[in-house]
Formats: structure tokens, C-alpha cells, sequence
């Protein structure tokens, strides 16, 4: 596909869209309102006394609301139940605890850096810790069947977050900018995907049969037009040695794809006719996403012979893949 | 004649009407970059007005000779990103589908399934495809957006369009 089909496949999917004839006056009216809080303005036609008593008697009232939303806020975040609430939950039990310590956790993020960046180096040991309260939630939780494999990616990519946070606070400590910006976003790029995942779980629900059968051959389509996972899990041994940035970039992508058919496949719970083959596709499914993960791990650390183990164990993980999408 | 030199020192000097006059002919692309990132046209609009009065507060940050589009758009996609996070805080992802745009009367099963992948793809691959494909920005302006380099642009495109299945038949480049 070349960049004007995809531009156009685009336009189609968001849709035209109409500007507000007005939005330059309503921008305007927003800068104005600004300004007059700022400036004071609004205290014309008051004496000077008047004017100092209202502002001192506003900012009273302003600290007080503050306190007050404030201390709601925190009861609502602090409302934890107490976790792990149950060591063997049922499906909703268990959305409704990952759920929660994704809140949890990301309304630390929410009060002290609302998006990660030059403030955030003072908020990140609060993130860290709310992210390892999530975490030891969820190693005291045995996951109900249908989350059984998506519940170790999760613990992996909320841990790897941990780590990125303190990578960044090391970084921060030693005034290295270029590495804080890095180690924030491979941070992001976890919390993104955890979120996904969390999504997942959240909307999981089972599928009829003929929505379960939709999503099959829509999964089937995607990983045929993945083309990063053909290049590895194909018949044509393209190279992918370490060092080479093509060969890291196609396990990106190939990672990204296996992650989003495992979401699709937690969104849309098998119906229970189809339950044995879907387990046994989810298990495939999570040892392909293993071997792309290992294969990571080997390109980092320069590894070509661990590199190709684990190559080799994707390649026969995304041929059972692909056999178990045809036989659903 | 160029006037932005002059409109720039006066609204860096505390001139609003000269930062309006600045900002005014990127605002149907901001909102449409708003509209690219949330779906929803009063969130769109409070991003919009959000970023633009941000980047009236930090104005003092911007230096002159540098392009003001990607500056402005860098701060209004932070403002998606936050807008987007406030509803999901407020309203705990439980999106009513009443308040979201879907301009496109297309019934066509494929166009369907591009718009849900496209927002379900992580912010970060969205703003690359809003940027360069919805906006038509080059990937130097995408880069200067997203205060990435060029190539890493042109890889994280890449890396969506995988993900949207949109494979492009090359690396897209220039």
C-alpha cells in the first residue's frame, strides 16, 4: 500500500471534520477570562480596601475548596479494597481489582505530573510505589482461567515500569537528561501497553458464536498482514542478527501484533464450544509472544546464538498459531 | 512582507492580540488534530483552547526563528493526552458512544475496523498517524512535534501502520 492509499484509508476511517466557525472568538473569550482573573479586573467599581478584603476573602474560599476536593479525592483514590481481596477471584473480582489498582496507581501519576516530563522526577518513587502495590496484588492473586496467560504480561509490563521509573530517578540524579528522556519513554511505552491490556480485561466478555468466528477471521487477516512476523516465523530465513536496527524493529512490530491478537483474544471471550481450541491458541499465542521477548533480551545483550534459539521457538509457536486460527 | 518577526516580539512582550494573530491560522489544524486524537468535538475544542491558552502562559519559552506549528502542536497533543486521561479519570472508560464524532457515514466493514485499531492504538502512534497522514505534516515536522529525530519519526509510522495493518510497501520516507 503507498502513503496516498493509506492517507485516504485514514480520511475515511476519522472522517471529515468541521471547525467551529467560531473557535477563534471562543480562544479569544478563553484568553480574556484568563487575563481578568489574572489581572483583577473583575474587582472594578470596589474600593481599594474592598478590593484587597474580597481577594483575601476569594483566596480563603479557593484554599478551603481545594482542601476540600482534595481530601475527597484522596478518600476516593485511598479507597482501596483491601488487596489482594481474594487469593482465587472470579472474573469479576478480578477486573474489578486490576481496574481499581490501575486507577490506584495512575492517579499518582494524575496528581504530581498529569503528563510525564520535566516535573515528574519528584512524583516517580509515589508512581514506583503505587505500581509495586499493583504488583504484589497481583502475584498474591491466583487469575481466573480466561486471564491465565494475559495475567503474567501484565505483571511484566507493570515490573518493567517500575524499573523504567527508577531507571529515570537514577538518571535525574545524575543530571544525565538524555537517559532520563529514555528511561520516561520506555516507562510510557509500558504504561501504554499495560493499559491495553488492562482495557482488555476490563471489557472482557464472551463472544457469541458467530462474534467469536468475526474476530478469528479478523485475527487471521491481521497476522497475514503482519508483515514483520511473516519476515521471521516465514519460509524465507531473512537475517535478523544482532546489531542489525532492521531486525530489532521487526520484533517491535511482531510484539505489538501478538499483543494486540492476545487482547483481542481476552476481549472476546471464546464461547464455550470453541473453549479447548481458543485455550490452546491463547497458550500458543503467549509462547510466540515469549519468544519474541527472549529474542529482545538477545538482541540486546548482542546474544546471536540465544538469538536464534529463540527465533526458532517463535517461528514454531506462530505455525501453531496460525494452524489453531484455521481450525476455529 | 513577513510579519510574524514582529507579531512574535510584541506577543513575547505581553501583546495578546499579536499572539492571536500568531496562533489564529493553526487553529483548523489543531482542532483537527484534537478531533484525530479524541473523537470528540467538546473535548476537541477544550484541548484546542487548553493548549492555546498554555501556549499563551509559555510563550516566553519559544524562540524566535523557530516553527511555530509543531511548538503549538506539541503542547495541544499533551492536552489530548490530558484530556483524554481526565474523561477516562472522570468517567472510568465508560465512554458514552452518543458524544463521539463519527463523521464517516461509511459502512464499510474494513473502514470500521481501521477507525477502532486506529483508537486503540497507544497516543504516541496516533499522534505519528494523525500528524503525517491526517494532517499532512512532513516527517521533520512530526519529528519536531513529537521533539524525536527524523528517523525515529519515520519508525514509529512505520510501527503504527504495521499495527493498523496498513503494511506500506516500503519504509515510508520522502
Amino acid at each position: 500500500m503507498n502513503e496516498t492509499q493509506i492517507r485516504q484509508r485514514l480520511r475515511d476511517a476519522v472522517g471529515e471534520t468541521r471547525v467551529p466557525p467560531d473557535l477563534r472568538n471562543r480562544v479569544e473569550v478563553r484568553l480574556g477570562s484568563s487575563e481578568r482573573m489574572k489581572g483583577g479586573s473583575l474587582m472594578f467599581g470596589f474600593g481599594r480596601t474592598a478590593s484587597v478584603a474580597a481577594a483575601v476573602l476569594a483566596l480563603l474560599l479557593l484554599a478551603a475548596a481545594v482542601i476540600g476536593i482534595r481530601a475527597w479525592h484522596d478518600s476516593l483514590v485511598n479507597s482501596r479494597p483491601a488487596s489482594p481481596t481474594v487469593q482465587n477471584p472470579t472474573v469479576s473480582q478480578y477486573q474489578a481489582m486490576v481496574s481499581h489498582d490501575e486507577v490506584y496507581a495512575l492517579s499518582k501519576q494524575a496528581n504530581a505530573c498529569a503528563v510525564l516530563g520535566d516535573a515528574c522526577p519528584t512524583a516517580e518513587p509515589l508512581l514506583a510505589a503505587a505500581l509495586q502495590k499493583w504488583l504484589d496484588d497481583l502475584n498474591g492473586t491466583r487469575p481466573p482461567s480466561r486471564f491465565v496467560y494475559v495475567d503474567p504480561e501484565l505483571r511484566r509490563h507493570v515490573a518493567a515500569c517500575i524499573r523504567d521509573l527508577r531507571a529515570a530517578l537514577a538518571a535525574y540524579n545524575a543530571q544525565d537528561q538524555k537517559g532520563m528522556d529514555a528511561a520516561i519513554g520506555a516507562a510510557v511505552s509500558e504504561r501504554d501497553t499495560f493499559s491495553a491490556e488492562v482495557d482488555a480485561i476490563r471489557n472482557s466478555r464472551q463472544a457469541s458464536a458467530s462474534g467469536y468466528a468475526s474476530a478469528v477471521r479478523s485475527d487471521q487477516a491481521g497476522l497475514t498482514n503482519c508483515v514483520a512476523c511473516q519476515t521471521l516465523a516465514g519460509p524465507g530465513q531473512a537475517s535478523c542478527n544482532v546489531g542489525d536496527d532492521f531486525c530489532q524493529n521487526n520484533i517491535v512490530v511482531a510484539m505489538e501484533n501478538i499483543d494486540a491478537l492476545q487482547g483481542d483474544l481476552v476481549r472476546d471471550f471464546a464461547p464455550d464450544a470453541s473453549a479447548a481450541t481458543d485455550a490452546r491458541l491463547q497458550m500458543d499465542v503467549w509462547t510466540a509472544d515469549q519468544g519474541l521477548v527472549a529474542m529482545d533480551v538477545a538482541w540486546s545483550a548482542h546474544d546471536q546464538t540465544s538469538l536464534q534459539t529463540a527465533r526458532d521457538a517463535f517461528r514454531q509457536a506462530f505455525a501453531r498459531v496460525v494452524s489453531d486460527l484455521a481450525a476455529l | 512582507m513577513n510579519l510574524a518577526p514582529a507579531l512574535i516580539q510584541d506577543a513575547s512582550s505581553g501583546d495578546q492580540q499579536a499572539f492571536v494573530l500568531l496562533v489564529e491560522p493553526l487553529l483548523p489544524d489543531a482542532f483537527r488534530l484534537a478531533i484525530g486524537m479524541l473523537r470528540s468535538e467538546s473535548d476537541a475544542e477544550d484541548a484546542v483552547q487548553d493548549g492555546v491558552l498554555n501556549a499563551w502562559r509559555h510563550f516566553g519559552r519559544f524562540r524566535p526563528g523557530s516553527d511555530l506549528r509543531p511548538w503549538l502542536f506539541t503542547i495541544v497533543a499533551n492536552e489530548c493526552r490530558h484530556q483524554r486521561r481526565n474523561r477516562w479519570w472522570s468517567v472510568i472508560r465508560t465512554e458514552a458512544p452518543g458524544e463521539l464524532v463519527d463523521k464517516t457515514s461509511s459502512s464499510d466493514p474494513d473502514t470500521l475496523d481501521l477507525r477502532r485499531a486506529l483508537y486503540r492504538l497507544p497516543h504516541d502512534q496516533r499522534l505519528v498517524v494523525i500528524l503525517r497522514f491526517y494532517l499532512d505534516l512532513s516527517y521533520e515536522e512530526v519529528a519536531q512535534t513529537l521533539r524525536i529525530s527524523t528517523k525515529a519519526a519515520k519508525s514509529r509510522t512505520y510501527r503504527a501502520l504495521e499495527r493498523l495493518r496498513l503494511s506500506p510497501e516500503v519504509l515510508p520516507d520522502e
